[in-house]
């Protein structure tokens, strides 16, 4: 009976582990994604009125700059998230807590500059970032 | 309880936590990925616009 229940427990521990981490992953890939193609669209524009206006392609790669720096971030960002995704699943015991913090860092620092560089968030953000939030213990 | 048989029931536990969590992490991650896509969608754009440029200028 003793035996039973041990087990019992911790299965029902390395469950609530797994969905924490899976909750994490997910929904930072969500948030991130949600931004990136968010940011692609707003580049195209963006582009769009410097190729029009510049006058020669040293003018343009001008007027681009703060756009390219922010794309950058948004890249790096993207790679960061999928070495973490890579590296669980290579069977690598990340602790649930830290990998919360983690994307969570991420996250901020990528919506960050992107909202300074102007381009609108877009909604139904705030809970995917409550979510991570919560599951880092912050909230 | 005999000692060995606590061990015995810790790396029976322990066995068959990590089985599942091997399974529940792979469907997981690889979920994630998913969505993250193999490339951003901004460097898509960006790509594609420094080459709209750049045959716009002269450059290609």
């Amino acid at each position: 009976m003793l035996r039973f229940l041990i087990l019992s427990f911790s299965l029902l521990l390395a469950a609530c582990g797994v969905t924490a981490q899976q909750r994490t992953m997910t929904t930072s890939a969500v948030i991130l994604s949600t931004v990136d193609h968010a940011y692609a669209e707003a580049y195209k524009m963006q582009s769009d009125r410097a190729i029009s206006d510049a006058q020669s392609y040293e003018s343009y790669e001008a007027a681009m700059a703060p756009y390219d720096a922010v794309a950058s971030s948004i890249v790096e960002a993207h790679r960061l998230l999928t070495v973490l995704a890579d590296r669980l699943e290579s069977g690598e015991a990340l602790v649930a807590r830290d990998l919360a913090i983690t994307c969570l860092a991420i996250i901020q620092e990528t919506l960050r500059q992107v909202q300074a560089a102007g381009v609108p968030i877009p909604e139904g953000l705030a809970e995917g970032i409550s979510v991570l939030k919560v599951l880092a213990g912050l909230l | 309880m005999n000692p060995l048989t606590l061990v015995e029931l810790l790396r029976d536990i322990l066995t068959i936590a990590t089985a599942i969590m091997d399974v529940l992490v792979t469907r997981d991650t690889k979920s994630a990925k998913e969505l993250l896509g193999d490339i951003p969608a901004t460097e898509i754009a960006r790509n594609a616009e420094k080459i709209r440029a750049a045959k716009k200028f002269g450059k290609l």
